[in-house]
Parts: structure tokens; C-alpha cells; sequence
């Protein structure tokens, strides 16, 4: 059976949905019986969602610096 | 959500495809026309300019990367390729511009990860065990959240951050964070993973339930 290291170790393959379906079956074998790695692998793809939501936000409200869009129409001209 | 929706011109009818109206811009910055040009830039701004935020982390070299980006699109408006899209191809001209940026100011060694990362027992059982996360449903706290993750972002070092915005935001494939980074497709993806596994644990004392 795998360890929790090896879970760990490829854990970004699992996310992502890459590994085979024997490497799979060896996951889930390990996860049936180690509740901290689902709680690790839940963890992982919270972090994956809240990185992308903190990073994301700030581009709903950025304005527009129109003294920089002049300063590049400018320059465009030289 | 983006917030500018690319290709879009302020002067594009509302309903016309994103496609449609990024064609006809084209069109109008390739005959000249000048007001093609303050649409060009005034449509992709807010995006890009949002872009070079993540990546170098303070205003003034964002506004310089964004400004440096423009008018090497604009400049270079000859070698765009029909088949894509241009929001795609600025996207890649702000990235490259970010990163000669981050490349041309990295002199000091960077940090180590090892301490973020996780550690295990000889017979390869975690060292310490996760528990589940209790995260934030009110938007008040959403917002909070927002706020602290973003300052745990920050504390990865840079060469780690870089590959975790490339990978997971700006959603470049591990083949162009390579070639833009100048390293291996493997080592990036070693790289985002541990990356990842690091702000995992910068987050885990906010969101980790408290033991009964």
C-alpha cells in the first residue's frame, strides 16, 4: 500500500486527474483507511480555490488609469 | 470573472461576439487609425495592469511592465498571428515583460521552501497529521480571507510565487512557464506542487478545526 509520503508525492497528478487507473486504485486503497490524507487532499484544492479567488478579485475592481493609457498612446507616437 | 472582456471595444456594439469585435480592431489599429489604438489599450488595460500586479507585487513596476507591454504590442502589431486571439497574445507579452522584470531585479539567493513543506516519519507517515479546514462562508469574511491569502502568497519566495501565479492563475501551460522561466517542464511542475504544498501550510493555523 502507499504511504502518506507517496500520496503527498503525487497528489498533484490525482488533482489534476493525470494519473492511471492502477495508480488511482492505489489512492483510494490509502485513503480508505488515512483520514488525514483526504483531509490533506481537500486541504491542497481549497488552497488551489482560495489562491485563485484572492488573485482573481482585485481585476473586478481595478479602475482605469487614464494618465497611463495617455502616457502609452504618448509614447506610442515618439 | 474577468473584468475586461477581451477583444470587446467601448464603441463594439453590445451583442457582437468578442470574436467579431476583436477582428474589427485589429482591422482598425492595422489601418492606423488612433482612436483604434486608445481603444486598444483602454479595453485591455484594467486586466493587464491587474496581471502585472500579481506577478511583481507593488504599483509602480506594474504600471512600468504594463506601459512596456503596450508599446511592444502596438510596435509589434506586424507580427500578430490571425489564428489567435489578442487579449492571448498581450497576456504573453505582459508575462514575458513581468518576468524580465523579476529576472533583472532577482540578486539576492533565494529563500528556501523546505520548512513549509511536508515532513514524514521513517516509515513514511506524515509528521504531522492534517485535519480538516473550517472555511469562510459570510462575505464578510470571504473578504478577510481574500486579503490574508494574498499576504501568504507573498511569503512564498518569489521563484515559487512566480510558477504558482503562471500555473494557477494566469493558466499558462507548464510548457510556456519553462520556456518563459528558462527551466525544465519538469522542474516546474515540481515547483507549482511544492509551491502549492507551501501556502497550504502558511494557510493551515487560519482554516485548520479546532481539536474537540
Amino acid at each position: 500500500m502507499l504511504t502518506c509520503r507517496e500520496v503527498i508525492e503525487f497528489l498533484d497528478d490525482y488533482v489534476a486527474g493525470i494519473l492511471s487507473p492502477a495508480r488511482i486504485a492505489e489512492f483510494e486503497e490509502h485513503l480508505a483507511v488515512c483520514p488525514p490524507c483526504i483531509d490533506y487532499i481537500a486541504s491542497y484544492r481549497a488552497t488551489m480555490e482560495l489562491a485563485r479567488e484572492a488573485l482573481e478579485a482585485p481585476a473586478e475592481t481595478a479602475g482605469v488609469p487614464e494618465e497611463l493609457i495617455e502616457a502609452i498612446l504618448e509614447a506610442r507616437k515618439e | 470573472m474577468r473584468a475586461a472582456e477581451p477583444g470587446r471595444s467601448p464603441t463594439s456594439p453590445p451583442d457582437q461576439a468578442p470574436e467579431t469585435a476583436e477582428s474589427q480592431l485589429l482591422l482598425r489599429l492595422r489601418s492606423g487609425e488612433e482612436a483604434a489604438y486608445a481603444d486598444f489599450v483602454r479595453n485591455h488595460m484594467p486586466r493587464f495592469l491587474a496581471v502585472a500586479r500579481r506577478l511583481l507585487g507593488n504599483d509602480e513596476d506594474a504600471r512600468d511592465a504594463v506601459q512596456d507591454a503596450f508599446l511592444s504590442a502596438l510596435k509589434g502589431l506586424g507580427s500578430f498571428s490571425e489564428g489567435s486571439r489578442l487579449s492571448t497574445w498581450l497576456h504573453r507579452i505582459v508575462v514575458n515583460v513581468c518576468l524580465m522584470k523579476i529576472r533583472s531585479r532577482k540578486s539576492k539567493k533565494e529563500t528556501s521552501i523546505e520548512h513549509l513543506l511536508p515532513t514524514f516519519l521513517p516509515d513514511g507517515h506524515s509528521r504531522e497529521p492534517a485535519a480538516p479546514w473550517n472555511l469562510p462562508s459570510e462575505e464578510q469574511e470571504r473578504r478577510e480571507t481574500r486579503v490574508l491569502v494574498r499576504a501568504m502568497i507573498d511569503h512564498l519566495p518569489e521563484g515559487y510565487r512566480t510558477v504558482l501565479l503562471l500555473r494557477d492563475i494566469e493558466e499558462l501551460s507548464g510548457e510556456e512557464v519553462a520556456r518563459s522561466m528558462d527551466m525544465t517542464e519538469g522542474a516546474v511542475k515540481v515547483r507549482l506542487h511544492r509551491a502549492r504544498q507551501a501556502l497550504r501550510k502558511l494557510l493551515d493555523p487560519h482554516f485548520r478545526e479546532a481539536a474537540c
